[in-house]
């Protein structure tokens, strides 16, 4: 097995590196994996934390809000972690919560990690209800958000005319809005502000 | 809903209105909060789907995922004991 440092893992991570995605993954899933069961979790939940705690560290990457005091492994643990005794808190689950929640979560100095988290949350789901879309709808509302002009969307799609692509917009826009309000994640976050 | 179609919310915060229509609206996002928070919502949206480049990643994970558990699955199976018999 290949060893990377964690400049080299950072740095795969930005350039969406497959075999770094791959060394994070054999690196370091099982010990998350295993915490989550742990703690009242089941595999999926350890899949969707782990994502989302590397997604997590890009944004903070992309924003240049990463020093690294530790290795990589300790500090994707750690937001794991803290990711996983949000969400069993939130849940107001009927297990007992072993572990306390690190008083971190309330330290100043941690706002910032905070604030990733939660606006992680929010795009978060809106990305991956993105995702489970078809194929002609993903493609469709990405060309309107890139500004191509009407006419060339509705050329480049086949559709049989501009007023249709509209259409076709609205509708997968609905679809979209529609399947991300079912999600109970949704209702849950429903009370915060937006921003 | 009513009139507050995907539609108009999304002629709304693109700017597509009429200036009456608009303004109209204005004054309805100021007494309905239901409205406010539904067009918050459309605009949170849309900035979440420019973010290309974290969809990208989320695309590269999901398969990342799946390959790593079907790895493991396979690793599993080899692994696994024979069954006793009584």
């Amino acid at each position: 097995m290949k060893y990377y440092s964690n400049d080299k893992i950072i740095k795969g991570i930005l350039k969406n590196n497959d075999s770094v995605l791959h060394y994070i993954y054999n690196e370091y899933y099982p010990e998350i994996n295993l915490y989550i069961l742990k703690n009242n979790g089941i595999e999926e939940d350890a899949n969707d934390v782990f994502q989302e705690g590397l997604i997590i560290l890009y944004r903070k990457i992309k924003k240049n809000q990463f020093f690294l005091k530790c290795s990589f492994g300790t500090y994707l643990y750690s937001v794991c972690r803290l990711l996983w005794l949000k969400q069993l808190r939130e849940k107001k689950t009927r297990f007992m919560v072993k572990e306390k929640l690190p008083i971190y979560l309330k330290d100043k100095k941690n706002q910032d990690l905070i604030d990733t988290i939660e606006k992680n949350e929010r795009y978060g789901l809106y990305q991956k209800y993105f995702l489970k879309l078809g194929k002609d709808c993903q493609k469709t509302l990405q060309l309107f958000l890139d500004n191509v002009p009407l006419k060339n969307i509705a050329k480049q799609m086949g559709y049989k005319n501009e007023k249709y692509a509209k259409k076709k917009k609205y509708k997968c826009k609905e679809t979209l809005i529609k399947n991300i309000k079912q999600d109970k994640k949704f209702k849950e976050l429903g009370n915060k502000n937006y921003n | 809903m009513g009139k507050y179609t995907t539609e108009n919310i999304d002629r709304y915060i693109h700017g597509e209105m009429s200036p009456s229509e608009k303004q109209q609206w204005n004054k309805e996002i100021v007494s309905d909060k239901d409205l406010e928070k539904e067009i918050n919502l459309y605009k949170e949206l849309e900035k979440a789907l420019r973010e290309k480049d974290i969809i990208l990643l989320r695309k590269a994970l999901i398969i990342i995922e799946k390959e790593y558990h079907k790895k493991q699955n396979d690793n599993t199976y080899l692994c696994e004991p024979s069954q006793k018999t009584a």
